[in-house]
């Protein structure tokens, strides 16, 4: 029977308590899930008063001030800090996004901070996506055909047929999307999930791949694809606006095709 | 790697109800209900062909405060998968995937299912005699 | 390439996973009218006793119309359940035992069903 509750090892404890300098007039508080794998220690939450003044707009920049002025044990990915990379995806005031992404005035009192939801936590807001890579790596996400037709020229497409490849591209495998997903949580051993499907669908819908029929064999499965019930919480939660749950219709549409 | 005592990051705990996944929840809910209905709706007719005592007893349910509740939930609940279902033929289809659409036509199915619960039960209210 | 894994609901049957979903919504489709026209017939006999009922069960359109109700209803529900279960029950023994029991009690809703309308039915006809 699937876990609606949380491990005993991860249930969250209250935590320590950071403030801002008393001059500061215009502050946000800001509770940070904190796990470190070195102490045998439950999972806490700790809260962190930040300066607004003194920070930019964005929730990335908060943690990286914290990391730098406040607290230098704070764990966090990023990179690009524009919405490019996809590292510091996380839960953002209940929902899964881009913390690069999220403008901290769009949080109405404390923001709360989580990884990203049910997934194996390997140091605070740092998740274990190897499941997921793995899952990625499953997909052959990689175009599969023969020889071109001309060797001294690259693989023609119509621009009609490149603009069937919109909305799918874009993805840059954040997992925002997967962790958001309640169907994903309960199976997400078997279950691909929305980001790895909408990838799926992206090699599907491109018109130089030859190897759709096998791509649609491994789909037509009970749990790599049929777990996804349209919950649309993959589009709601989406940081660069696509539509995966659209994507897995269509995936849907082409196996029907094939009854 | 110290792999095995990795914590699990909350998730229902901490995830925000969405109007998508508490829409696609009550689908679930509402179509287990119906099964319980549809378990009733055999017992009306076993009943019926059993004969005038047995369906009386069946009847009596029915009328029963406990009954009527029952039934008022069960209207709701088959409006409601009725509905949002039809949703779901057209997400199948394709349609009606954009963010803006899905919001709007969750909203939709619960005002059409509440309309349409209401409507059968001022019509069973005049049928009985409740209503003129 | 893995074996395709159509799920501890479908082993048996062995049928794809395509074509599960797509009963799903077959039987869904063909459940709206006749949903429609059975709740506006049951509402309708809201004050009936049981000879009203008998009465309008007997009637042959009436007769056909609920036995494909009841038959597509109870596969509707089998289907639907059989989803709910891959999703949540995940003991091997576990959910095979519960969906051979979704697979009974729906197998034999139907056969309840279809004998209390064939009885009622040729019941009204005998008179």
């Amino acid at each position: 029977m699937v876990e609606f509750t949380l491990p005993p090892n991860s249930r969250i404890v209250k935590g320590h308590s950071h403030y801002a300098p008393r001059a500061a007039t215009n502050t946000k508080t800001f509770c940070i899930y904190r796990w470190n794998p070195d102490d045998s220690d439950s999972p806490r939450l700790d809260s962190y008063e930040i300066d607004l003044n003194a920070c930019g707009p964005m929730v990335l920049h908060a943690l990286i001030k914290i990391k730098s002025e406040v607290d230098s044990t704070l764990t966090i990915r990023r990179s690009c800090r524009e919405g490019i990379c996809g590292s510091c995806a996380m839960n953002i005031d209940g929902t899964n996004t881009l913390a690069c992404l999220k403008p901290i005035s769009e949080v109405k009192g404390k923001i709360k901070i989580y990884p990203l939801p049910h997934m194996p936590v390997v140091k605070d807001l740092v998740p274990n996506l190897s499941e997921i890579y793995r899952q990625y790596a499953s997909i052959t996400p990689w175009l599969r055909a023969g020889a071109p037709p001309d060797a001294d020229c690259e693989r023609l497409q119509s621009p009609e047929k490149r603009a069937a490849l919109d909305g799918l591209y874009e993805c840059v495998l954040c997992a925002a999307c997967s962790t958001a997903c309640p169907s994903y949580w309960w199976n997400g051993d078997r279950f691909l999930g929305p980001a790895i499907l909408l990838q799926a669908y992206r090699w599907l819908a491109d018109s130089r791949d030859e190897a759709r029929e096998e791509r649609l064999n491994q789909l037509d499965d009970t749990f790599k694809l049929y777990r996804c019930h349209t919950i649309m919480n993959c589009t709601k939660t989406c940081p660069k606006n696509l539509n995966p749950a659209r994507a897995i219709a269509e995936i849907k549409k082409l196996l029907l095709e094939r009854v | 790697m110290t792999n095995k005592n990795r914590p699990l990051s909350p998730h229902l705990q901490v995830y925000q109800p969405q109007i998508t996944s508490v829409l696609s929840i009550l689908h679930r809910i509402t179509g287990v209900a119906l099964t319980v209905g549809a378990l009733l709706l055999v017992w009306w007719l076993a009943a019926a062909a059993a004969g005038p005592e047995t369906f009386e007893i069946a009847r009596a349910f029915w009328v029963s405060w406990f009954g009527q509740m029952l039934l008022l939930g069960l209207t709701f609940a088959l409006f409601y998968h009725l509905c949002s279902g039809i949703r779901h033929l057209a997400w199948d289809l394709g349609y009606g995937f954009d963010l803006g659409t899905a919001t709007l036509t969750g909203w939709l199915v619960i005002a059409g299912a509440g309309a349409l619960t209401l409507a059968t039960w001022l019509y069973a209210c005049s049928v009985t005699g409740i209503l003129p | 390439m893995n074996a395709p894994n159509n799920g501890t609901g479908q082993n048996e049957t062995a049928e794809s996973a395509v074509s599960h979903w797509w009963r799903q919504r077959l039987t869904a489709i063909f459940l709206v009218p006749l949903v429609l026209w059975f709740t506006a017939s049951f509402v309708s006999l809201s004050n009936a006793g049981i000879s009203m009922v008998r009465e309008w069960i007997a009637s042959p359109g009436t007769a056909l119309f609920l036995a494909i109700f009841m038959a597509v209803l109870f596969r509707h529900i089998q289907l639907g359940l059989e989803v709910v279960v891959d999703d949540y029950v995940h003991t091997r023994g576990c959910n095979r035992s519960t969906i051979m029991l979704i697979r009974l009690a729906c197998g034999l809703g139907i056969v309840v069903a279809w004998l209390s309308i064939l009885c009622i039915y040729f019941d009204g006809q005998a008179r």
